[in-house]
């Protein structure tokens, strides 16, 4: 009875109990775009910096954030044993390396990838932003970015040479031009340069080096796992066992801080609507002063009427929280779908935090996250309901029915 | 036993700074099956007398007693409980809730009471009945006339089986015909159902029915008059 | 009169009346609040790419900003810049000549984006001795010093002090070597310089790359932002030499111009989703207002008050409700801004990088007088359209209706 008392006040001012809904809704809807376009740019990044600068798990040296020179040796040796950890993932070994690359024309300042050719093809990385001649074969082979291609003044089949100092030694080695790769990030396709493992390794001067050995999970959401195993396989030897989080702090940093930003504006839209309904139920609960009044005389005790007002807060909730979330699901849609261009504004690419992003947005739904809002949205909507319910319970039947109504 | 016993009671209202002493000590004797009228103009305290017949309100000092439960020093709760068993209430106006039909609304005393279903709804549909309303029981208050709200007002007020009803100004705002009516069927219920009924009001047409009308003025009876 | 009766109405429900105001207050303050802190976000992005590094103009060789290769050069330099510094219509003036290398101390080397400047100017320029952490800025005359970025400086294991080993490939081929002076260690918020970059005077950067009174880019200020396409076409009158070309910065790097532009208008966003959720927390209050006001209305009008008298005094009570949401909400957003700008905001530890720029964990927000008149501004309009539609149905009540409805 109560249920159904409650529901039927709701709709006794329909106009009202509507555009209060609606504020509701719109708040829910706002909120489940920005978690699905947050979610899936972040899980993008996320993806992109771990097949480009990282891995799923890192295997390196440890110092390394303060010195990046700093390599691990047995670099063969920890990959089998990485391996191990995952036997469906991929293991691949990497050196960084800073030089100075040069063609007949002119020089530029680089930072050079090493990386064991048929392996990086398969995960993705720069093989899939190659837009002219081929990946790496040979040891002499080289790929470089589209703008660093201008400023040399090479094309495929071109002489190149790279220097560079390792270990106190100065040392350079031809290659030649291979293929060209064209992210459209300035910053990447003008400064970074992928050379074969071998070839990175030689100019080091052998001894099995490497900057990092990295594992690529194929179902990313199991990575915690797999950093726990490799942390125990990798107990009491020499190097650091990080997830992609350690590995790529910038990033890290980055969605954090966009994150608490969005955050920020929910948190004010949470407030905002919460008045409202607030409102809302403190004007339809005095409306009814005279009402309660009756009731309390035949016979209806205060709290009973109180928890009608409640159940009225509950029911608005319920309901602006799913029309809210109808309505924020179709806007994403969309999204996920198609994803928003933002070419117009990125321009053809933009690095972020070393990685480069894409300049077409896809949404990705986040359900977690958005059942942990929809019900702290309605939470927030019933709250709005119990100072109301209160003042209700504490109501006098002779002062209430003196009322005007 | 007496419905109603008051004996020796006064009221007193605090409205900011000053206090208002509504009854100067009243004694008055409700018996079972009376038709009482009382009268009085504003501030007469007749309302107050009424508020705490209905026990919806307790006695600063003095005793009140409905059917030998004492309401001085009830709990609010308490009173609410003694409301919903033994007495049922007719206003002038806004009786009914205004989202419940005429059915629904009459048998809102029995759900509180917590009747079981089936027979609940039966009790509520006899009632509607016997106060001329069969057929309207689904219609909504503002689906209803004047007449015919009081009517369902009534109905609810006796669906409990109370041992009183409060009826505050019932008539007030109705036309001369409809107000006949709802008089004529309350006496009809007080004689043939022996319901103690016990009105505030103006109406010429009440005090005419009433078996016995007192006249309140200034917090104290001044007329107890039976006719 | 009217506006008396207005205010005195606004607070017949008081409680009502203060929440309402609290939520239009708290969406402007946190309009407020959000949009400083994006602003110092682009602030530093602007004074790091535009300020340091583009300048509001450009003059470089036609061919050097898609290649920026070596060759691209202009001769002729030092009087170009005599002349330049005579124009009244630029503020202010530097010289670069870039020069890749590879630099290396005693054990590691790595390629750096090395820039021959004129210290005096490039100091008077971006203030760049402010970001020596270390030691000091380079001499004014040419003494084969250095400054390193200091990310840089911290890789290859140097120190001021040290000598460093500079490898570049110069005009004619050939390469060559020379030994540097660490003098001192910057940290601009430039990653291209911090991380991978330093400065040596102009002249032995003319000396390493063998290229005579050349440069790659002269960079220039103007007074103030309005003027630069203007001083961009007064000086390309004036240049007439065909192996250079004139640019704005937006015309250098469009794609920092657009980014820029993007973060501008996604403070917009911001503001009309949160002022749009406050409005019609504000419809919903005013449809309240009128409706209780039924009968009381009709009697104003019963009286003679003719319907755009109820319309306008309807708006009038809107009026006086936002104003004073308003001032609430520019004094909890003010207090807000100002411990976003005075005490900065840590979103992380360490540092951020983003497209270039090195941000520091702690933020220090900006607040811009134009975009708070914009936010008042649009707080009054959003308020009125909400009232708009309750004040025009009220208007229109004919007053025998309104008396019924009691």
């Amino acid at each position: 009875m109560l249920l159904r008392m409650a529901f039927r006040n709701l709709f006794r001012n329909k106009r009202r109990t509507l555009i209060t809904m609606t504020a509701i809704a719109v708040g829910m809807a706002l909120i489940n775009v920005t978690i699905t376009i947050q979610h899936g740019s972040y899980t993008d990044l996320i993806n992109r910096g771990v097949s480009s600068i990282a891995g799923h798990v890192v295997v390196r040296s440890p110092g390394f954030l303060d010195d990046p020179e700093l390599r691990v040796t047995d670099s063969a040796a920890h990959a089998k044993r990485l391996a191990s950890v995952a036997p469906d993932a991929v293991v691949q070994r990497r050196i960084m390396l800073g030089g100075l690359l040069s063609s007949t024309s002119g020089s530029a300042a680089v930072q050079s990838v090493a990386v064991e050719p048929e392996i990086s093809r398969d995960i993705g990385s720069m093989y899939d932003e190659m837009v002219s001649g081929d990946w790496l074969e040979t040891d002499r082979d080289i790929i470089i970015g589209a703008r660093l291609a201008e400023t040399l003044d090479v094309k495929e089949g071109d002489k190149l040479v790279f220097m560079g100092q390792s270990g106190g030694e100065m040392t350079s080695r031809l290659f030649r031009l291979k293929g060209v790769f064209k992210t459209g990030a300035a910053d990447v396709d003008g400064f970074m340069v992928v050379m074969p493992f071998a070839a990175g390794q030689e100019i080091l001067g052998g001894n099995d080096l490497a900057t990092m050995v990295t594992l690529h999970l194929d179902d990313a959401a199991a990575w915690p796992a797999a950093v726990d195993a490799a942390q125990t396989a990798f107990d009491g030897t020499d190097v650091d066992v990080l997830s992609w989080k350690g590995a790529l702090p910038d990033v890290d940093a980055f969605i954090t801080a966009d994150r608490s930003i969005g955050q920020g504006m929910l948190f004010a839209l949470f407030i905002i609507v919460s008045m409202g309904v607030f409102n809302t139920f403190l004007m339809s609960v005095l409306e009814r002063t005279r009402e309660f009044g009756v009731l309390q005389s035949i016979g209806m005790k205060p709290n009973q009427i109180a928890k009608l007002v409640l159940v009225e807060g509950a029911l608005l909730g319920f309901f602006g929280v799913c029309m809210g979330s109808l309505l924020g699901v179709g806007l994403s849609y969309p999204i996920v779908v198609s994803g928003l261009d933002f070419s117009e504004s990125m321009g053809e690419g933009m690095s972020n935090a070393g990685v480069v992003m894409s300049t077409i947005v896809y949404g990705a739904w986040d359900i977690p996250r958005m059942v942990v809002f929809a019900f702290a949205c309605f939470v927030v909507t019933f709250l709005a309901a119990i100072w109301p319910a209160w003042k209700v319970s504490r109501l006098e039947p002779v002062k209430a029915l003196r009322n005007q109504g | 036993m007496s419905i109603v016993q008051i004996e020796n009671v006064t009221r007193d209202y605090t409205q900011g700074s000053h206090t208002v002493r509504a009854l100067r000590g009243v004694d008055l004797t409700i018996e079972p099956g009376e038709f009482v009228a009382i009268m009085g103009a504003s501030g007469s305290g007749k309302t107050t007398l009424l508020n705490l017949v209905g026990g919806l309100d307790g006695p600063t000092t003095g005793s009140v007693r409905i059917e030998d439960h004492e309401l001085a020093g009830m709990t609010a709760a308490e009173r609410s409980e003694l409301r919903r068993d033994r007495i049922g209430f007719v206003f002038q106006a806004y009786n009914l809730v205004p989202v419940l039909s005429a059915v629904e609304n009459t048998e809102m005393v029995l759900i509180l009471r917590g009747e079981a279903e089936a027979t609940r709804r039966e009790m509520a549909m006899k009632m509607l009945g016997a106060v001329g309303l069969e057929g309207m029981e689904n219609r909504r208050p503002n689906e209803l006339s004047g007449g015919q709200q009081q009517r369902v007002a009534i109905a609810r007020a006796i669906a409990g089986a109370p041992a009183l009803v409060l009826a505050d100004e019932p008539t007030a705002n109705l036309d001369s015909e409809t107000g006949n009516e709802i008089i004529a069927l309350m006496a009809k219920l007080n004689q043939e159902q022996g319901i103690t009924f016990v009105f505030a009001t103006h109406d010429p047409k009440v005090m005419a029915a009433a078996g016995r009308v007192i006249v309140m003025e200034d917090g104290l009876v001044k007329e107890d008059r039976r006719s | 009169m009217w506006w008396s009766l207005a205010w005195r109405n606004l607070w017949r429900q008081r409680r009502r009346t203060v929440v309402t105001c609290m939520a239009m207050a708290i969406g402007i303050a946190m309009t407020m609040a959000i949009i400083c802190f994006q602003d110092g976000f682009n602030s530093e992005m602007t004074r790091v790419m535009v300020d340091q590094r583009l300048g509001h103009i450009q003059i470089n060789h036609p061919d050097y900003p898609g290649r920026r290769s070596l060759h691209d050069v202009m001769s002729g330099v030092d009087a170009r810049v005599a002349a330049l510094e005579a124009d009244e219509t630029v503020s202010s003036l530097t010289v670069r000549l870039n020069g890749p290398a590879l630099v290396g101390g005693e054990k590691k080397s790595e390629g750096a984006f090395l820039v021959g400047v004129d210290p005096t100017r490039e100091d008077a320029f971006t203030h760049v001795s402010t970001m020596v952490t270390e030691g000091r800025y380079l001499s004014k005359e040419a003494s084969q010093e250095m400054v390193l970025g200091a990310e840089l400086a911290r890789r290859i294991d140097v120190n001021v002090d040290d000598v460093a080993v500079v490898v570049t490939q110069g005009s004619d081929g050939s390469m060559g070597n020379e030994l540097f002076t660490i003098v001192g260690l910057l940290s601009t918020g430039d990653e291209r310089v911090d991380r991978a970059g330093g400065q040596v005077h102009l002249r032995d950067m003319q000396a390493l790359l063998v290229l005579d009174d050349s440069a790659h880019e002269i960079t220039l200020r103007t007074p103030d932002a309005d003027s630069i396409d203007s001083t961009k076409a007064s000086i390309s009158a004036n240049a007439g030499a065909a192996d250079s070309v004139v640019r704005t910065w937006a015309e250098v790097d469009p794609q920092t111009q657009k980014m820029l532009a993007m973060n501008q208008s996604m403070n917009f966003v911001v503001m009309m989703i949160v002022l749009v959720v406050a409005g019609i927390v504000v419809l919903n209050t005013m449809m309240m207002v009128v409706y209780e006001r039924t009968h009381e209305l009709g009697v104003l009008k019963a009286l003679g008050m003719k319907p755009t008298g109820v319309l306008k005094l309807i708006a009038m009570e809107a009026m006086c409700l936002t104003t004073v949401s308003v001032a609430l909400g520019l004094l909890i957003g003010g207090l807000l801004d100002w411990y976003i700008v005075v005490q900065g905001i840590k979103f992380m530890d360490g540092d951020l990088t983003f497209a270039g720029v090195r941000f520091a964990g702690r933020l220090h927000g900006l607040v811009d007088p134009v975009m708070l008149l914009n936010i008042v501004v649009s707080s009054y309009v959003i308020a009125m359209v909400a009232a708009g539609w309750p004040a025009w149905r009220a208007s229109r009540m004919l007053p025998t209706e309104a008396m019924r409805e009691v």
